[in-house]
């Protein structure tokens, strides 16, 4: 099967990173393709995550992280003295693995984010929250409760809430760590949906320790090994003909 | 078996005991205070001044005497001259001594016009619950008040002229003192919470897990303990002369009071308030900041409304604090019954006035325990009203439960 | 100690009923042969019962394999392991057949074969012989380069066969083959190409499990 090459969102070299004196990552090397839903997998603690947080320098929020190497968002070293943190994240969002929504209503939520950037005109406001609600396939089973809590809402409609309130700020990048870890399989299944819809407007990077997960929705897959990338290549190869036998051993759950 | 049951119950029966001599307890003390208070509470003794003001006054000249009817009903305790058109009645002061009380003037009397023999206003008028000591005649005996309204009126009755009318404005009332509590409530809570507040948001949101930050927590802890009385002292050292030098106050003012009582809360504002922030989740912050946000919208638009009900329990701990307060204050305003208040004057709050009372020659118990009811009643109201008033905030913003 | 023990059990059984299933029929593909040799009629009837047991073995084995999937999901190697096997049960089965065919042919076939013919279809049966057991040997040892064995060694049988046919023609000529042994002949050879070309697709299998590409083309 050849695989066309699209355009590099990411690319990601000699990346290593420390959280004080322990090495969580080792000289990572890895491109994320535009459009394309890349998922990591790998073992608990294998430094997933972490690499997942560099992406939108979230790691920035842990006092001891030190970062060496380069991550390049669009050709630019994200981790340039320069660089716009605050706009960065506007471009790159982040879903979590518990879904995070403010205890607001659910029109807040959404609006938080355009708000924060300056937004105030009620017309535009009430816009981009519908737009990003019927993107996120929220919008019919709420859009005549938008000024009720959020919190009143079922764990994977939260998660699609949170899914939207990323959506809501237009970015580019849509980083998710285990987004439907804890749901249950038919919101997870909503949820892999979704995705597998979203990935024609957003390159997608996603975390999950279900393997089954990343062969059904992902284009490309990344094995992560006590903070190496074992092997990385589109997801029918991984699953069907691993080159290495760590890979094979990982996802035939010979060891875990 | 039946050994663990019985631990079971005695474990059981000791937590129910604790429970009930805790409530046995405060039921006590509220019951006590209650019950030695009520009998002294009525509505004037919050509006009245304390000190009451004796006057000795006579007619002014020119007075008519006149049959001044009146449709009013008074009840037979009360004592009408239709001459003189004054009604009193024997009553007990508020210290509960027997006194002749006013009840009623009428409108055309003239005792409305009395002039002031001695100093302050030369005409002054006699008003409703006025204590009158003695009326002199001319020629015929004065009537006093121990002698008791009934005879007083019909004295009155029996002469058409008043040499010297003496009488005290009504007095022992706590008004001052609740007017100086509540500035000192407001101006503490305008210092201490900011401040309070703001060093809070910093410690918890900013400052770096370092030794020094780590250092100035404990410091910030051990101050909570630090007794009353040594701020009282510092604020008689730094405040008092700062205000009297900025302001002009020549003593322990109102404002140097609060400024101390805000330095004793500081402590306990900033620990409530990090506890309360420490509570938000973390996630709601990093769902902030991968939105984009700042570090700064993220802890004004999301984490201090959520730690808001955490700053609303540690001001009604600082009111309540504020109220008690009293041996700081000693020094810091100063223990003087004041009925005009000002900022800049010295003046007492309840919990002095209290102190004050019980100092006096002889303890004036019951008035003691009928303050005490009327503070907790300010505190019952404060409590009330601040969380209403915050149920409505956090509704507005959104910030619901 | 690995995790999914239980996986690694059932593949274990797995492989160890094709492994029963391919000695079960290639002992009756030889006992066919000998058969054939000898005119062994009673070897040939006992051939031809022994045949529902391989059949019996390809429903079990497929049971097997379908159980593994629905309940374990299997990724790479485990995948391609069971898949393959689904797939190779079939020629297994096939070659029983064949061998049982073998058998009934032997049984119209009275008095000897033509001498003349005996030594290439004696050949034939032999290179067949070791083209399945070596088919076998590479599914047990999961091993490349015995597969590709077995796939050349069809050139060979393929060869044997034209040279049979060009034999039989002129003894037809020279009038000295009976021709209900000519035809009989005929359809034993070409039971032995065809159980060549199982051994040859069995192969093809193998290297699909090793490797996922069958007849060179990736399956994935």
């Amino acid at each position: 099967m050849t695989t066309i090459e699209n355009k590099k969102t990411f690319e990601i070299k000699n990346l290593d990173l420390f959280y004080g004196e322990t090495q969580a990552l080792k000289q990572i090397e890895i491109p994320i393709y535009e459009k394309e839903v890349t998922a990591l997998i790998g073992p608990s603690g294998c430094g997933k995550s972490t690499f997942l947080r560099t992406l939108n320098r979230m790691n920035d929020l842990v006092e001891s992280c030190k970062i060496t190497g380069d991550v390049k968002y669009h050709n630019e070293n994200i981790y340039a003295p320069q660089m716009d943190i605050i706009g960065l994240r506007t471009q790159v969002g982040m879903v979590f693995q518990k879904p995070n929504p403010f205890p607001m209503s659910i029109y807040e939520n959404i609006a938080y984010g355009p708000k924060c950037q300056g937004m105030k005109n009620k017309q535009e406001l009430n816009q981009i929250v519908e737009e990003s609600l019927k993107k996120a396939a929220l919008w019919d089973e709420v859009k005549n409760r938008l000024k009720e809590s959020a919190l009143s809402l079922s764990g994977g409609q939260q998660q699609r809430l949170c899914i939207a309130r990323t959506i809501a700020m237009k970015p580019e990048v849509i980083l998710m760590d285990e987004p439907t870890s804890a749901l249950d399989p038919v919101a997870t299944a909503k949820i892999e949906d979704l995705i597998v819809d979203l990935k024609k407007d957003y390159t997608i990077v996603i975390v999950t320790h279900n393997m089954q997960q990343a062969a059904r929705i992902s284009d490309k897959t990344a094995f992560f090994l006590m903070g190496e990338i074992i092997e990385f290549g589109d997801t029918n190869f991984i699953f069907s003909t691993p080159k290495h036998k760590q890979t094979e051993n990982y996802i035939t759950g010979r060891f875990g | 078996m039946s050994n663990r049951n019985v631990k079971e119950k005695t474990y059981l029966g000791m937590t129910y005991g604790a429970a009930f001599v805790s409530l046995a307890v405060l039921i006590m003390i509220i019951g006590y205070v209650f019950i030695n208070g009520y009998k002294l509470l009525n509505f004037d003794l919050i509006t009245h001044n304390y000190t009451a003001v004796t006057y000795i006054s006579d007619l002014d000249e020119g007075f008519v005497l006149n049959n001044y009817e009146t449709q009013r009903d008074f009840d037979e305790d009360t004592y009408y001259s239709t001459k003189w058109g004054l009604a009193l009645t024997d009553d007990t002061d508020l210290q509960g001594k027997n006194v002749v009380v006013v009840t009623y003037v009428h409108p055309d009397s003239p005792l409305n016009n009395l002039h002031n023999k001695g100093v302050g206003q030369s005409i002054i008028e006699l008003k409703i619950d006025y204590e009158i000591i003695r009326i002199a005649f001319d020629g015929a005996a004065s009537a006093l008040s121990s002698r008791g309204a009934s005879l007083m009126i019909t004295t009155l009755d029996n002469n058409d002229d008043i040499r010297e009318l003496e009488f005290a404005t009504t007095g022992g009332g706590i008004r001052g003192s609740i007017i100086t509590t509540l500035y000192l409530i407001v101006l503490t809570l305008i210092f201490a919470l900011p401040i309070g507040v703001g060093a809070a948001i910093y410690l918890n949101e900013y400052a770096k897990n370092n030794k020094f930050n780590r250092m100035l927590r404990n410091f910030i802890e051990t101050l909570t303990g630090v007794p009353s009385i040594i701020y009282g002292l510092m604020g008689l050292a730094i405040f008092v002369p700062l205000t009297i030098g900025l302001t002009k106050a020549t003593t322990g003012n109102i404002i140097s009071g609060a400024m101390t009582l805000a330095v004793i809360l500081l402590p306990v504002v900033i620990r409530t308030t990090e506890e309360s922030l420490k509570v938000v989740p973390d996630d709601y912050r990093y769902a902030s900041l991968a939105l984009g946000a700042s570090k700064t919208q993220t802890v004004f638009k999301v984490i201090l409304p959520n730690a808001f009900s955490g700053i609303l329990t540690a001001t009604l701990l600082a009111i309540g604090r504020i109220i008690g307060e009293s041996a700081a204050l000693v020094f810091a305003i100063g223990t003087s019954i004041k009925d005009d208040v000002y900022l800049t004057d010295r003046s007492t709050s309840l919990a002095v006035h209290i102190w004050s009372m019980m100092t006096d020659e002889p303890a004036n118990f019951e008035l003691s325990s009928t303050i005490a009811l009327i503070i907790l009643m300010i505190v019952l109201v404060l409590n009330i009203s601040i969380k209403l008033i915050s149920k409505r905030f956090m509704r507005k913003y959104g910030v619901l439960t | 100690m690995t995790l999914r023990q239980h996986l690694e059990e059932m593949i274990e059984d797995l492989k160890k009923d094709v492994a029963h299933m391919a000695d079960l029929a290639l002992s009756n593909l030889k006992e066919g042969l000998d058969a054939f040799k000898n005119s062994d009629h009673d070897l040939a009837k006992q051939v031809i019962k022994k045949d529902d047991e391989v059949d019996q073995y390809e429903e079990e084995i497929a049971k097997q394999a379908l159980k593994i999937i629905w309940r374990e999901q299997p990724v790479a190697s485990d995948l391609r392991l069971v898949t393959g096997i689904l797939k190779l049960i079939t020629d297994l089965e096939r070659i029983g057949d064949h061998a049982s065919d073998i058998a009934e042919m032997t049984l119209h076939l009275e008095g000897g074969i033509n001498k003349r013919v005996l030594p290439i279809t004696s050949h034939m049966a032999q290179i067949v012989e070791e083209m399945v057991l070596l088919s076998i040997k590479a599914l047990v040892q999961v091993d490349e380069k015995t597969a590709k064995a077995v796939i050349e060694k069809d050139d060979e049988v393929d060869e044997l066969f034209q040279q049979l046919i060009l034999k039989m023609t002129t003894e037809l000529k020279n009038d000295k083959i009976d021709a209900n042994e000519l035809i009989y002949v005929l359809m034993v050879a070409k039971y032995f190409e065809r159980v060549g070309d199982h051994a040859v697709n069995i192969a093809q299998w193998v290297i699909f499990i090793v490797k996922g590409t069958h007849k060179n083309t990736l399956l994935f």
